[in-house]
């Protein structure tokens, strides 16, 4: 089974985004490509060749479900999983997001400790399906 | 994605709350005497003088046959229904300006100073009577109030007219000598019946609400036919019959009220009044074919004016005070959905509020450790414990409200799936060791069957486990032990998960509170127990969502648990399995 190695990861909140890329560069010792917001991910994603797309849902100007699809126009990255990371725990809300291909949840806030493997978890569900 | 592109809105994240609305839909209201008020106010004293005075000429000339007394009187009424609409100050000027007119049109039609004097003064008297009764500090009668209605039929048709009928016949009897009883007798009725036809429909009050609804009714053919079938038969009645046949234009009568209401019953009584008032006159009809004297036939036709115009008030009354209140429960129905929906968007928006920074302290927190590696001294370590759990209870109540709230707005979900019950319990159980760890409980687990199979939301069945068993651990005594099993029951079709603990057991007086909102077993003790005291109310209606049913043991030791129908092809292993070892014994 392929390894995850590269996340592109946006999210508006400066303190939640540092949280994250250390827990994911230290703790899952990931590649990360950090973004501040939807148009900024799309923008630096080109070459970046990400294995997983990490995107919280709630950003300014573009919705991570509208940065996903921004970013899934280019071919290499048209199957790329996504993970969206919510502070809304609406089910019915879960479920639209659920009905994106290729995607999963992850609700705020996360354990940092448990974040990497629960990431990693995701995705090799995601891959494998 | 539609509430993906809300989201993306900053408005969205307010909670709108719409302008405050008006329950009561009458808003702006007027009566047939209203524009007088509208008028420079010596032109409104003229008016009401020379209006009086034609009244009161037309009534006396017309109608007065033998008597010194008219036998219909509807000047008062007019004159009763400019003073309960006038502005407080001007009340007496327009009693004034009216007793003018009626002195006028007594010395016009022959009567002398002091008889047309006195006579004008008692109508005064009569109309001062039954404004004071009706006001009593109010500033106006509403009619399509029923009790409204019944003070005005006691002060318009009793007390008022009967007082001055007595002064009236008194004053006669010693000035000029007529009968006591004629007199009084006479004036009664016609200045009764004069008040009760005439002075309703002069302040009939038809809120806008009510006249656009009203106007509406008639507007539809129904309601026009039916009008002006009230219409003809009234016509040919009064004109044609010569038998009592007048109680024949009732039903259509009570009829148009009830469809249409005050306009309605306005409209038909008045011209149920002027046509057969003409007609009568002209010796037409029921009563113009009586074989009696004018002034009986004019009384009896009165009365059965009144008594029809009453009947349809009352009827219209009733029916106008149901419309503005099934107009009203339908407005607090609107207003109760948009604040039920704004509350929900509010606790939705909340929630996502409070997850954000929380999502940075127990970012934080978490990190700590792993970053201070070494450094941390056993005391710090201890201080960001504390701190982490008490970030997970704080998001444990905010996920406990927005579950209770989408449980109130019938928006909980569950995702049913078919699944072995024995893994979604050790998560549970391991969820579960991290809850209150300084209390040092064990956990038992004693699953009969682990890979019993029910169709349920496995998230959600771990929350409701997680919630019972920290409401074990919680009530144990420290180093005690919590037991979480799962057995089959009722002969195999259903499966039981139970939590048991040695706890207290479950006072009495709790016990039919359980499953209640924000109901704590002792809620002086809630701080120290910790928690929103929705866990319960939450698991119950979970439980229900997935088709099963939660119920406790309250005795100690105290036992919580979750039947759920177990999945059909394991029944039938079962069935399987019991008739083998049937087999075997044999």
């Amino acid at each position: 089974m392929a390894e995850l190695r590269k996340i592109l990861y946006a999210d508006d909140e400066a303190d939640i985004r540092e949280i994250v890329e250390l827990t994911l560069t230290t703790i899952g010792q990931f590649e990360v490509l950090v973004c501040q917001n939807g148009a900024d991910a799309v923008e630096k994603a080109e070459g970046f060749g990400a294995d997983l797309f990490l995107l919280d849902v709630m950003m300014p100007g573009m919705t991570g479900p509208e940065t996903l699809q921004r970013l899934r126009r280019r071919p290499e990255a048209a199957h790329t999983p996504v993970i969206f990371i919510t502070a809304r725990a609406h089910t019915d809300e879960m479920d639209e997001l659920l009905r994106v291909p290729q995607a999963g949840i992850i609700t705020k806030p996360f354990d940092p400790m448990t974040l990497a493997n629960e990431i990693k978890g995701i995705w090799q569900e995601l891959v494998a399906s | 994605m539609n509430n993906m592109q809300e989201w993306q809105d900053p408005k969205a994240y307010d909670v709108h709350l719409e302008k405050p609305v008006t329950v009561q839909p009458a808003e702006k209201s007027a009566s047939l005497v209203s524009p007088l008020f509208k008028a420079p106010s010596w032109l409104q004293l003229i008016v009401v003088a020379v209006v009086f005075c034609l009244l009161a000429y037309g009534c006396i000339v017309y109608t007065r046959e033998s008597s010194r007394i008219a036998t219909i009187w509807i000047a008062n009424s007019a004159l009763l229904a400019v003073l309960l609409e006038a502005p407080k100050a001007r009340k007496y000027l327009f009693l004034a300006a009216a007793y003018i007119g009626n002195v006028a049109a007594n010395l016009i039609s022959g009567d002398s100073i002091p008889v047309a004097a006195f006579l004008a003064m008692n109508n005064s008297i009569e109309v001062l009577i039954a404004v004071l009764i009706l006001l009593r500090g109010r500033d106006r009668v509403d009619l399509s109030k029923p009790s409204d209605l019944l003070s005005f039929f006691w002060a318009a048709g009793i007390f008022a007219p009967l007082a001055a009928a007595i002064l009236a016949a008194m004053f006669l009897h010693f000035w000029a000598g007529t009968g006591f009883i004629t007199v009084a007798q006479t004036w009664y009725l016609a200045d009764a019946l004069g008040l009760l036809t005439g002075t309703p429909f002069l302040i009939a009050r038809l809120s806008s609400f009510d006249k656009k609804h009203e106007l509406e009714a008639i507007r539809q053919p129904a309601g026009l036919l039916l009008l002006l079938a009230c219409f003809g038969s009234t016509a040919i009645i009064f004109w044609y019959s010569q038998q009592s046949l007048h109680y024949l234009v009732l039903p259509l009568l009570y009829l148009t009220a009830y469809r249409i209401g005050l306009l309605g019953a306005a409209i038909g009584n008045t011209f149920l009044a002027l046509v057969s008032i003409i007609f009568t006159f002209q010796g037409h009809g029921p009563f113009g074919a009586l074989s009696a004297d004018l002034e009986t036939k004019v009384i009896l036709l009165q009365l059965f004016i009144v008594t029809s115009a009453l009947v349809s008030l009352v009827t219209a009354a009733i029916i106008t005070q149901q419309r503005r209140m099934r107009a009203e429960l339908s407005e607090l129905t609107r207003m109760a959905l948009t604040s039920s929906k704004a509350k929900s968007e509010f606790v939705a928006n909340m929630s996502h509020e409070l997850r954000t920074p929380l999502t940075s302290i127990r970012g934080v927190l978490g990190l700590l450790p792993q970053v201070l590696s070494g450094t941390l001294t056993d005391q710090g370590k201890s201080l960001v414990k504390i701190g982490v759990a008490n970030a997970d209870r704080l998001l444990r109540m905010i996920n406990d409200i927005l579950d209770t709230e989408q449980i109130e707005s019938g928006k909980i979900s569950v995702s049913l799936k078919a699944l072995e019950l024995g893994p979604i319990l050790d998560n549970a159980v391991d969820m579960a060791h991290g809850y209150l760890p300084e209390k040092k409980i064990t956990i038992v687990k004693a699953f009969e069957h682990p890979h019993l199979k029910a169709t349920i939301d496995p998230s959600r069945l771990e929350q409701v486990l997680f919630n019972l068993l920290s409401n074990a651990i919680k009530f144990s005594p420290n180093e005690g032990t919590v037991t979480i099993g799962l057995k089959e029951i009722e002969g195999g079709s259903k499966v039981r998960i139970y939590v048991e603990d040695n706890g207290p057991g479950i006072p009495d007086s709790f016990r039919s509170r359980i499953f209640q909102k924000f109901e704590q077993a002792d809620s002086g003790d809630a701080r120290s127990k910790n928690g929103s005291g929705l866990g319960l109310s939450i698991s119950k209606a979970l439980v229900e969502a997935m088709h099963g049913t939660i119920g406790y043991q309250a005795s100690a030791p105290t036992v919580f648990y979750i039947d759920l129908p177990l999945e059909e092809d394991q029944q039938d292993q079962y069935v399987a399995n019991t008739d083998l070892k049937k087999y075997r014994t044999i």
